[in-house]
């Protein structure tokens, strides 16, 4: 059991091109700090656009499964790598859902994955570091992100 | 009846019946070289087309108006509407639909103003013209796309296009052509015959699919749910097939598009209601007898054109290949802007897309065949000549310049989906595949005792470790395309949800559950499966707004994506 009380390392991950290299990167700070790790994904059909309604239940569980199974190989190389874990799937807009989760729980930082090529600033112009940006001025909450090629250097 | 006139009728029908057979077997071996040769098979069939016209016609056919498109279109149709999927057309009907019906009437009206204006011909044959010419036809271009992995939301918007604007432009073309033989002249009656024309296009339209729907409806929920015999299902279709066209005209409704409503019908309704062989059974039949139509009326073309005629003729040609290009740039441009602009982002066609759906805008079967039924009894014989030559040189052009040039387009575009490091991980998991295919049979003989213990032993550590390496290398891959990940995990939940789908007919089938439950469980899976294709569309659209992103970004604020 993962206790609450520790500073969270939080790993928000959807299993895009960063996502193996941020979920390292977590899991070295994790052993490196001995603070518990939480791997996050967050389901938005809401990310997919106008839905018709007819598929909303449908997309809602699809992404959820999607989140499973993406969660459970972020657990195995956890597990691998010797540290235990929890996974936490939430529903709704994503950075509502982050911050949320951020606001609630008490975390130290929060790690984000990024596609290779995006730049490497906390307020610069890339979606994903707006993204970031939005979230430290909500929670107050550190944001790092990584990038597939961080892990190389 | 006398025996002479007996005989002579036979060897009228003998002859005809070897031309056929002939005809067959030139189409047949076309299909072989040009497997061979890796070209699709519409542009070997318009080259074997073009050589034909070297030579006067052979055979005694009478290719008749009504042959072509009572016998020929609709096989050609109902198959390709029988692939059509509902659940997959829905989430673009809206500019499918557009660009079928509103395209389509613009791409002939342009079409047809140029080609009057220009080449002087008269305004109703310029305009059957424009009609006969805005029939798309992307089999060429769809053999690119499942080559190179284009995205189903692509493929779905130009064969959904091509699919409905076929039926339209028949009207048009059938209404063109009737006002013609009617001695009625536009430019003299203007505005009341543009009205009369609007109301009698929906009035053939909307009827023709009324009647193809009735008929659908009675054979999907008739035949197709309470019979089991994959020989009079199929047998059925047939008759829906060729009756549904004969019963709309009867009734001065569009046939065409009867018989397009029907196969609609029947590929969504219909099959859900049929056994898996069954469905193999219609599957294989409708691919055959749509083979043979398109390939009987691109050969049927070539040999009512004389080469003699190409020459003089050239002209014309150019300016109709202009004039085609010019108006499928307005209509596919202007209406995906305008329909984009509209539309919430999932919804938006990407620029990249329109592209593709400009220049894949081929012309094909469809506008052979009624330009064949062109004769000069309604537009003389030098027009309607005149067209005929001017429609096989825009589907020479479309072929052999567009068709064969489409593929580098796609790959610079971007939109081959099947990127480098993707074909490497399949090619890492083929090997894989493929080895512990080898250690099976290894095992399979030594347990049949035809691999002496020691053989087996050597071989199996080989293959063993061979099959280790293959693992790394796979994993390794993964490692560095975490990306891919994601996609595998789609594609096996896809994989999945499809067996349970067919699990649970196979369980009706076998009196486990009611019709109902299936109904029930068959809706949800399509549902999950429709809900897994939005999820992949929208990853692939965000990778493609990504792209386009830093192409715009290069090109110092260029064009953007909205």
């Amino acid at each position: 059991m993962v206790g609450r009380a520790m500073n969270e390392i939080v790993c928000a991950t959807r299993g895009g091109e960063g996502s193996r290299a941020v979920q390292q990167a977590a899991i070295e700070q994790a052993k490196a700090t001995g603070n518990p790790l939480v791997f996050l994904y967050v389901a938005a059909p809401g990310s997919l656009g106008n839905v018709s309604p007819v598929l909303e239940a449908a997309v809602r569980e699809e992404l959820i499964w999607l989140g499973k199974a993406l969660l459970f190989v972020a657990e195995k190389r956890a597990h691998d790598a010797g540290l235990d874990v929890e996974t936490i799937i939430r529903q709704g807009p994503v950075l509502d859902e982050i911050c949320s989760y951020l606001t609630t729980n008490n975390v130290s930082i929060l790690l984000l994955g990024a596609p290779r090529g995006t730049t490497s600033q906390l307020f610069g112009d890339d979606p994903v570091e707006r993204f970031a940006s939005n979230i430290h001025q909500r929670t107050g909450v550190n944001v790092e992100i990584i990038r597939p090629e961080d892990k190389s250097k | 009846m006398g025996f002479a006139t007996l005989i002579a009728e036979e060897s009228g029908l003998i002859q005809q019946e070897l031309g056929i057979v002939l005809l067959l077997s030139i189409a047949a071996l076309v299909a072989i070289i040009s497997r061979r040769i890796r070209v699709p098979y519409t542009v070997a069939l318009v080259l074997v087309g073009l050589f034909l016209s070297f030579f006067p016609n052979p055979f005694i056919f009478d290719v008749s108006s009504d042959f072509i498109l009572a016998i020929l279109v609709p096989p050609l149709l109902f198959e390709a509407t029988l692939q059509i999927k509902w659940n997959r057309l829905r989430r673009d009907i809206v500019p499918i639909l557009l660009l079928a019906v509103f395209g389509t009437l613009l791409g002939t009206i342009i079409v047809g103003e140029i080609i009057t204006w220009v080449l002087d011909i008269p305004l109703l044959a310029a305009l059957a013209f424009g009609a006969l010419i805005a029939a798309t036809d992307p089999v060429a271009v769809i053999s690119f796309f499942r080559t190179l992995g284009v995205s189903k939301r692509l493929s779905l918007l130009v064969e959904g296009e091509s699919l409905l604007n076929d039926g339209v432009a028949i009207v048009l073309f059938s209404m063109a052509v009737g006002f013609a033989a009617a001695g009625i002249n536009p430019a003299e009656q203007g505005i009341s015959i543009l009205g009369q024309g609007v109301i009698e296009f929906f009035r053939v339209a909307l009827g023709g699919l009324a009647v193809g729907l009735v008929l659908g409806y009675v054979v999907s929920y008739g035949i197709l749910k309470n019979v089991d015999d994959h020989l009079i299902e199929t047998t059925t279709t047939v008759a829906l097939a060729l009756g549904a066209y004969v019963i709309a005209e009867s009734f001065h409704v569009s046939g065409i598009l009867a018989v397009v409503a029907a196969g609609l019908m029947v590929g969504n309704i219909g099959t859900l209601n049929t056994s898996p062989t069954t469905r193999l059974t219609l599957e294989n039949f409708w691919e055959f007898m749509a083979f043979v139509a398109n390939s009987l009326v691109f050969l049927f073309l070539g040999l009512e054109i004389e080469i003699s005629q190409l020459w003089p003729n050239v002209i014309a040609i150019i300016v109709a290949v202009l004039a085609v290009l010019l108006s499928r740039t307005i209509v596919v441009y202007g209406i995906t802007t305008l329909y984009s602009r509209f539309t919430s982002l999932p919804q938006k066609i990407p620029v990249p897309y329109r592209h593709v759906m400009f220049w894949g805008g081929l012309r094909g079967a469809i506008s052979l065949a009624l330009a064949l039924t062109l004769t000069g009894d309604v537009f003389g014989e030098t027009f309607a000549k005149e067209m005929q030559v001017m429609t096989f040189g825009v589907v020479l052009f479309t072929l052999l310049v567009q068709g064969t040039t489409i593929e580098t387009l796609i790959r610079r575009l971007g939109l081959a989906e099947k990127p480098e490091h993707l074909l490497e991980h399949q090619r890492r998991q083929a090997k894989l595949y493929a080895q512990r295919a080898g250690l099976h049979e290894m095992h399979r003989l030594r347990r049949e005792g035809m691999l002496f213990r020691d053989i087996w032993e050597s071989v199996n550590a080989v293959y063993n470790e061979k099959i280790n390496q293959s693992k790394l290398e796979v994993r390794d891959h993964l490692e560095a395309h975490p990306e891919l990940e994601q996609d595998l995990f789609l594609q096996a939940r896809t994989d999945a949800l499809r067996a349970e789908r067919s699990a649970v007919t196979d369980a009706m089938q076998r009196d486990l559950i009611s019709e109902q439950i299936h109904e029930e469980l068959v809706h949800e899976a399509d549902n999950r499966l429709g809900a897994l294709d939005l999820i992949k569309e929208n990853r692939k659209s965000r990778t493609l707004k990504q792209q386009e992103k830093a192409h715009s970004k290069d090109q110092n604020g260029g064009e953007s994506n909205e």
